[in-house]
């Protein structure tokens, strides 16, 4: 699994790559830094995903708890019929404000403080 | 007739994906007649429920410093499919693992419940000393 980040105007992007399952959680953890963390506008866009496990899953809501102990938000890209069932299965897609599209998800931001 | 897979593997995270691509493979290969949509929404079924039970074998080995060995069995009938993911860690019984709740977003604890949402039949036994967790599912099309 790789996975890339860019910042689209203040927003933190991160772009997992491949398949997100037990053995590598542990990377989505660490996906955040802690400048992103405190400012609090982040997008995972899960578009590039093959899977998605309830290991990786529960990574991913751990991260938006993290965000979101700094009065933040994490918006989800998640065009994946696949990717998506598993939020779906688990009610996890009404934790997270889902886009078809990234920019639409970053400009979904309140501008001024997150 | 009846096409059978077997995969053994150490208990460890790493090996997860490998159970759970055979069993999209298989589930993939065994009918070109099928919709391709159902087909896939098949495959894709056992891709997660293998994972989700494989983990949980790995996760509940009696020591995580010594691997254990899993054993993942594919059977395809003309009807159904169905996998068996075999361990040797302490009893573990399905029927005794309660539901997540699911509206607290739990970080954890959805293997079981995804398993049986996603598939027909999820039952376990224990026989010799083993752990067997076996899933069902009916082809697509039957």
């Amino acid at each position: 699994m790789k996975i890339y980040q860019k910042i689209l105007e203040d927003v933190c992007i991160i772009i997992p790559h491949g398949r997100l399952d037990a053995s590598n959680t542990h990377y989505i953890q660490k996906s955040l830094s802690e400048e992103a963390e405190k400012e609090g506008r982040v997008v995972m866009d899960l578009s590039s995903l093959e899977f998605l496990d309830s290991s990786g899953l529960g990574a991913i809501i751990s991260l938006l708890r993290r965000v979101k102990k700094n009065d933040g938000d994490m918006k989800l890209v998640c065009p994946a019929d696949k990717i998506r069932r598993v939020f779906e299965l688990t009610r996890a897609d009404r934790m997270f404000d889902i886009y078809d599209d990234c920019e639409v998800a970053a400009k979904s931001f309140p501008r001024g403080k997150a | 007739m009846v096409d059978k897979l077997t995969l053994g593997f150490p208990a460890h995270f790493k090996y997860v994906r490998i159970a759970s691509v055979l069993g999209v493979q298989a589930a993939q290969f065994i009918d070109s007649e099928s919709d391709p949509e159902e087909l896939l929404e098949f495959a894709h079924a056992f891709e997660l429920a293998i994972s989700e039970a494989v983990t949980n074998s790995v996760k509940h080995q009696r020591s995580l410093s010594r691997s254990s060995k899993i054993v993942v069995e594919i059977e395809i009938s003309r009807t159904e499919m169905t996998v068996a993911v075999m361990d040797s860690n302490p009893h573990f019984d399905i029927t005794q693992i309660p539901a997540p709740e699911l509206d607290a977003h739990p970080e954890n604890g959805y293997g079981i419940y995804i398993m049986r949402k996603i598939m027909d039949r999820v039952e376990s036994r224990r026989e010799n000393g083993w752990n067997i967790l076996i899933m069902t599912k009916k082809r697509p099309g039957v």
